[in-house]
């Protein structure tokens, strides 16, 4: 037993060496790429993504593409799910070790543009390194702060208001229309509980959500943060949408506090509508094919309601962007693949419409004719909405905080463990202090 | 009834031990069953049924599951997943043992001093010592490589299994190391010959436990394993979901249950030297 | 012949012993401590330039941070309720399962598979499907009349579906404990009933004082992990600590500080804390082992 043991240690031992000279001989050949003197400079740059199985599959092939038509530049790849997404960016920024070109959406971006992490975009874009001259001007505007560009349209989504036609069918009413007012929105929600079985409920709370809560402000045109990184939302505002869901949820057409506080995160397949606990759900637009898949029933959706129907005017588009790293060692050949991501016909024949609807007309046009129903869907319903486009100030640092505060104070109110003023007072103090 | 020593036992007593002991296996492990039987469902059922029975079942979910993410197979996953433990346990008994051995049986300048250090880097979230930590393996070009997953291993830094081993080597009587040292043993033959044997059901919790804590290991894995051909089965396991698009939880399921597979043996296989492969007690050898 | 006390002590071969774990505590282990000590008295957001702030941050924890106060609540509660069940019920089962039922093998699996489930998406699903308004308890307190609500969505229970899971994992104690009940000598117990010892006695008079060592360890290092508890309070509650922070965790709310919130200096002076709190508790668990701990035989 002994002596097998020995032999054992001594094996792994082996092994182990092995491991780690083989590992250690790979990082070295790796470098040595990036200095070799050659007639063209070989660059490397890294590129890291969010996404599920078939953006994965679909990127790496564009990136493929791109290796193919620039053969000098390799690109190295990250990728995980949009939960992770954050946590190691945000390690890899630390150790200076953040990816040259990666994925950014409005509300992450603004922890790291103050922080010096993005790089400002806009001489490239005037130099046509980045070219944007097919891009709607809204979807340029949409990644700028303070004059520079910081990220770049790659494909948009927008809040919508999702509801279960079967169920509304079946229980004879009709479903909510564009451009009705939060009024008239919470008649509905009251009309279509009262025709519910028990544990079934109207709408999904969404007293404590930023995302509906933001297009309240909107449409009456209202921004939540200031330019300079202030608190724009004021307590009276947060107490009319505390006011208005508190109404709902007292009227039994949400679902009690508790029940709703099962769900902490908003993953389609297992969301409320799609296992048929709700009839309308507040979300955003370009998950619906993901919720559809967890149901039989038929789910459309709608805008959500707005302020003054008379003058619907503002929407936030959100949506997945391309950004490049401040500490990048090419942003040459960053800017090379950037521009290739957004405007080369090839890369987008592969991606189409996997992150929503692009920023470049012309290539919009082009693609149009392969889309599947429900990618058309889509873009139908960003277009019902596209002329209402209103451009929103990014989340500045300490953003996450005042994000959580909201969270809690109507949880508080919600459990009826605070009165809305309250609860408005609290969250109004721990947003301002968060945003020193 | 009797027992093997011949004693008479009243049945009611053996019966309903052995009812409370069922019952009680049946509460541990309905959420596996569940994830059994959900591993055989369809998408739009696995969160909808009520219980584990379903209306239709498939094979489905296996076999996509197998083909893995981003066109690399589920293999792939589980093969490094078997590298970083196995490398990870004979860190773990090389580096622990060696220390522990120190700890319970030398004497030697600064013990206490080096002991509580020891301990101490127990106490510390590891949340606050990553940044750091990821700093450092940059430095040294490891990141995207298995080595600061492995190496920490050989350098004790799991100082969980020094402590227990501790524990164990001080239960073993100190004429055993007298009698070793009459017979002409040094320290270092004391330790292989003597204590390490005899720490074998130590030795044996720390591969059970080093095996199931890495295959689970998720964090570290998403900072140092970034190209998708190193990464591991948690890595993988979780690239099925995502809360951006549509999430696969049929094969994410199916492939949880596979990953099981593996711990199981490991468990099934050592825990039985554990309680039945030792004489307890005694000199052996 | 006593050996000569050299300038390390009696055994300096014990530092080749212990040289691998030196290495690793000096190179991986250290520079990271270190620096975190030094982080917890600055500002830092990982990005931007360190910022001195001497003991500002420890000040505002301690008096100005209610949510502060609430995780050290919360964590508190989830390790005194929760460490000494599960090591009762490690040290039940592995008593009863340590010999004499059929399908013990089988049993001793069976009662360890939860403990398999860690930290994986898993559990968050799982653990709804029992504890949530749907789910399978309320179905069984039904069959009693008992109408139930959402445990995992009510802020004054929520916590507790924690500890229960925590009980519930109660399997890798269990394992340690039948670690070491393989090494009380057998022949301890035959000789005892052949006294005639009955099992009471047997099991007070022999085996708790051999395994006071085992339960030892097991309490320090079940206080020791339950005080870092991250990865259930995380899963379950998506990282909010909710419903209304009555999962926030300590760790729970340092990563939030640290990763979400940018600031790495006050995470890191909430680690320091936390390792006084531990090591303090653990320095009175080690006082107290000379009273009930035996390493004799």
């Amino acid at each position: 037993m002994r002596k097998k043991m020995m032999a054992l240690v001594a094996l792994c031992a082996l092994l182990a060496a092995t491991a780690c000279s083989g590992s250690s001989g790979k990082t070295a050949e790796e470098s040595a790429t990036g200095s070799q003197a050659g007639s063209q400079e070989k660059v490397e740059l890294k590129m890291s993504w969010w996404g599920g199985d078939q953006r994965h599959v679909k990127m790496n092939e564009v990136l493929d593409k791109f290796e193919q038509k620039y053969p000098n530049i390799k690109v190295n790849r990250e990728f995980t799910t949009y939960d992770e997404y954050w946590n190691r960016f945000a390690v890899e920024a630390a150790g200076k070790n953040a990816p040259d070109v990666f994925f950014t959406n409005p509300g992450g971006i603004g922890q790291y543009i103050s922080r010096g992490q993005i790089m400002g975009l806009k001489s490239m874009v005037d130099a046509k390194e980045i070219d944007l001259s097919n891009f709607e001007q809204k979807l340029i505007d949409v990644g700028v702060m303070n004059g520079e560009i910081y990220m770049v349209t790659y494909g948009t989504t927008t809040t919508a208001l999702y509801y279960n036609k079967t169920l509304f069918d079946k229980i004879g009413v009709a479903p909510p229309e564009m451009n009705i007012s939060w009024d008239q929105f919470s008649q509905k929600a009251k009309e279509v509980q009262a025709k519910l079985p028990k544990g079934v409920w109207a709408v999904e709370d969404n007293g404590g959500r930023m995302n509906p809560f933001n297009h309240y402000l909107a449409t009456q045109g209202k921004n939540f943060y200031s330019k300079d990184g202030k608190l724009e939302v004021t307590k009276d505002d947060v107490i009319a949408y505390f006011k208005l869901w508190d109404d709902i949820r007292k009227s039994g057409a949400t679902p009690p506090p508790q029940v709703q506080a099962e769900y902490p995160t908003e993953n389609p397949e297992q969301s409320m509508i799609s296992r048929g606990v709700v009839a309308m759900q507040m979300g955003v637009s370009n998950q619906f094919n993901a919720y559809q898949m967890g149901t039989k029933d038929q789910l459309d959706m709608v805008r959500l309601p707005v302020y003054d129907p008379a003058n619907p005017q503002g929407q936030i588009v959100w949506g997945t962007f391309l950004s490049m790293s401040a500490h990048t060692e090419h942003p040459k050949e960053a800017a090379m693949l950037i521009n290739y991501l957004v405007n080369d016909p090839d890369a987008m024949n592969v991606i189409k419409m996997e992150f929503g609807p692009i920023g470049s007309k012309t290539l919009a046009e082009a693609i149009k004719p392969t889309l599947s129903e429900s990618e058309v869907k889509g873009i139908a319903f960003m277009d019902s909405v596209a002329q209402y486009i209103t451009l929103q100030n990014f989340a500045p640092p300490g953003a996450p905080e005042v994000d959580s505060a909201f969270v809690r104070a109507y949880e508080k109110v919600a459990f009826g463990q605070e009165s809305i003023e309250q609860a408005a007072d609290e969250f109004m103090q721990a947003a301002n202090e968060a945003l020193q | 009834m009797r027992t093997s020593s011949g004693r008479k036992i009243r049945p009611y007593a053996a019966i309903s031990k052995h009812l409370l002991i069922a019952g009680g296996a049946l509460v541990m492990i309905y959420p596996l069953l569940w994830m059994l039987f959900s591993s055989f469902k369809l998408p739009e059922n696995i969160f909808n049924d009520a219980g584990l029975w379903s209306e239709r079942f498939t094979l489905d979910n296996y076999a996509k599951g197998w083909e893995g993410v981003a066109r690399t197979s589920f293999a792939v996953f589980m093969k490094n997943s078997f590298i970083v433990s196995g490398l990870s346990i004979v860190g773990n008994i090389f580096a622990c043992s060696l220390a522990a051995y120190a700890f319970s049986r030398l004497e030697f300048r600064f013990k206490n001093a080096l002991f509580a250090a020891m301990l101490v880097t127990i106490m510390l979230p590891f949340h606050v010592v990553v940044v750091p930590q990821y700093i450092i393996f940059n430095e040294l070009g490891w990141i995207n490589t298995f080595l600061p997953l492995v190496v920490p291993k050989f350098l004790g830094t799991e100082s969980f299994f020094i402590f227990l081993m501790v524990q164990f080597m001080r239960t073993l009587p100190r004429e055993l190391d007298q009698a070793a040292t009459v017979d002409g043993c040094g320290k270092v033959q004391i330790y292989w010959r003597v204590v390490l044997p005899l720490t074998l059901p130590a030795i044996i919790t720390t591969i059970i436990f080093t095996f199931i804590w890495t295959w689970n290991d998720f964090f570290s894995h998403l900072l140092y394993l970034a190209d998708i051909r190193k990464q591991t089965i948690t890595l993988g396991l979780r690239l099925f979901l995502d809360s951006d698009s549509v999430s696969q939880w049929g094969p994410m399921l199916a492939m949880s249950v596979v990953s099981l597979v593996p711990v199981f043996i490991v468990f099934l296989f050592f825990q039985k030297y554990l309680v039945e492969g030792i004489t307890a007690g005694g000199v052996k050898g | 012949m006593l050996k000569k006390q050299t300038l390390f002590g009696r055994d300096p071969v014990a530092y080749l012993f212990l040289l691998p774990w030196l290495i690793g505590f000096c190179t991986i282990t250290l520079i990271p401590i270190l620096s975190s000590l030094y982080l917890s008295f600055t500002s830092y957001d990982l990005m931007s330039d360190v910022q001195w702030k001497g003991l500002d941050n420890f000040a505002k924890m301690l008096t100005d941070d209610h949510r502060f106060v609430q995780s050290l609540g919360v964590t508190l509660k989830y390790v005194f309720i929760g460490v000494p069940l599960e090591i009762a019920f490690a040290l039940l089962l592995a008593m009863a399962l340590n010999k004499g039922i059929a399908g013990m093998s089988v049993y001793r699996t069976v009662y360890y598979v939860p403990s398999l489930f860690g930290g994986s998406v898993a559990i968050a699903i799982l653990w709804r499907q029992v504890f949530g308004n749907e789910g399978v308890f309320n179905r069984l307190l039904g069959l009693f009349g008992i109408e139930g609500t959402s445990w995992i969505g009510e802020p004054s229970t929520a916590l507790y579906t924690l500890i229960v899971l925590k009980v519930w994992q109660f399997g890798s104690p269990m394992i340690i404990f039948l670690a070491g009940l393989r090494q009380i000598p057998g022949e301890m117990y035959e000789a005892a009933s052949i006294d005639g010892a009955g099992a009471f006695s047997r099991f007070f008079r022999i085996t708790v004082p051999m395994l006071t060592p085992i339960i030892f360890f097991n309490v320090v290092m079940q206080f020791i992990s339950s005080f870092q508890a991250f990865t259930p309070a995380f899963i379950i509650s998506n990282g909010s600590g909710g419903p209304i922070d009555s999962t926030l965790f300590y760790t729970l709310y340092l990563y939030e500080q640290g990763f979400v919130n940018f600031k790495m200096g006050y995470a890191s002076a909430m680690a320091w804390f936390l390792l006084f709190m531990i090591a303090s508790m653990t320095a009175l668990l080690f006082l107290s082992a000379k009273k009930w701990v035996n390493y004799d035989r």
